[in-house]
């Protein structure tokens, strides 16, 4: 989200790592690309495994990413993003942050 | 893809500015797509230092035949490495017709025909017009700002990750996220305009802030921007008078978040980074971020 900044980050604990999962296997997939961020601004989040498999989630769309492999979900109530940062400990992300 | 046009006939008052997205700007750069090269005996000065219509000039992104920015009037296609006639050689009745795109100009039901007067009268004077010197392409505009070279930056690893707004904007590399003051012992100690922009002079950045957009005759000019309580942006200038920027470990982009260039940072669409604070100056050399 930020450019001079470092972007926030921390660990996901398993529970909330559980919940994430539970949310993404009860997505439906999504055709085509998912919306473009803008350049500057919130332009998404993304989580990452011990085992380098990568979720990304903006605009209402959840991309699964393992080696070549990749899978979009559609979130339209974006659930699965605010969930994810929703899990960051207090004081990490800046107050009054909007996911646009 | 998005295309930007304005009316160059104006002095006084601002020029007439058309905004195209979507499928209006696919129809206007088919029109435009460059079809063959001028020959010699085409080429015919498009003087633009005359009152009344000078020529469309175009900003557009999505056609990649065609420059950034550029000039079209009767029909050539004027700009850098370009001269050519376009597809469209009656572009300029197409813009005032009846269903053209000046119908988003609101300036009263008898400015089309006026801008229609105006293009023909243009003609004449194109045709009279005596110059000395043909300058294809158009000239550098800050001789000394570094060159637009998105690829080098954005390379999905090192310099992208770890290079932020800041090393861009300085064209300095350091691998370390650099932070305004840091390299001085004394990083900012706030999101505003009154901490970062000290900091940045204690990077030996020079701040100008009565550049008015132009370009200094050493160094590269630079912008700082503030989204107030979050985060600082920066900006550059290049060559060719356009800015680019590189928004934290995101790729290098020459275009805001309405993905149109970027004649002027205080202009362009900067999302969150609301503030303006100044514009600095670069010189090479003497910097030092980190």
């Amino acid at each position: 989200m930020f450019s001079g900044r470092q972007d926030p980050t921390w660990l996901v604990s398993d529970r909330a790592a559980a919940r994430l999962k539970r949310i993404w296997d009860s997505l439906t997939r999504h055709a085509g690309a998912g919306p473009d961020a803008p350049a500057l601004g919130y332009r998404g989040c993304w989580l990452r495994d011990a085992t380098g498999r990568e979720w990304f989630a903006y605009g209402g769309v959840v991309t699964e990413r393992e080696g070549d492999r990749e899978e979009r979900r559609a979130d339209p109530g974006k659930a699965w993003e605010q969930r994810l940062i929703s899990s960051a400990p207090r004081g990490v992300l800046p107050p009054g942050m909007h996911m646009s | 893809m998005a295309v930007r046009i304005t009316i160059d006939i104006f002095s006084g008052r601002p020029n007439p500015v058309i905004e195209l997205d979507g499928r209006e700007a696919r129809a206007a750069l088919e029109r435009l797509a460059p079809v063959r090269k001028l020959r010699r005996d085409e080429i015919v000065p498009a003087p633009e230092s005359v009152l009344g219509y000078r020529g469309l000039l175009i900003e557009q992104t999505g056609a990649r035949d065609l420059p950034r920015r550029f000039r079209y009037v009767h029909g050539d296609v004027l700009g850098q490495r370009v001269a050519h006639r376009a597809a469209d050689e009656f572009f300029e009745d197409f813009v005032c017709g009846s269903t053209g795109p000046i119908r988003h100009v609101k300036l009263g039901r008898e400015f089309p025909n006026f801008v229609r007067r105006e293009v023909n009268r243009y003609r004449k004077v194109r045709y009279n017009y005596l110059e000395k010197h043909i300058h294809f392409p158009p000239k550098v505009h800050c001789r000394c700002a570094p060159l637009y070279e998105p690829q080098w930056w954005n390379d999905a690893g090192q310099k992208q990750w770890n290079n932020n707004c800041y090393n861009y904007a300085c064209d300095y590399r350091s691998d370390t996220f650099a932070q305004p003051g840091l390299a001085a012992g004394s990083m900012y100690t706030a999101l505003t305009c009154a901490a970062v922009r000290p900091a940045a002079v204690r990077d030996d950045l020079i701040d100008w802030p009565s550049s008015k957009n132009k370009c200094p005759k050493e160094g590269h000019v630079v912008a700082l921007v503030i989204a107030p309580g979050f985060d600082f942006h920066w900006y550059r200038k290049g060559r060719n008078g356009y800015w680019s920027h590189k928004p934290g470990s995101t790729p290098v982009t020459n275009v805001d978040n309405s993905n149109v260039s970027i004649p002027d940072p205080r202009t362009a669409n900067r999302g969150p980074y609301t503030d303006f604070c100044t514009f600095m100056i670069v010189m090479h050399g003497h910097i030092k971020i980190q």
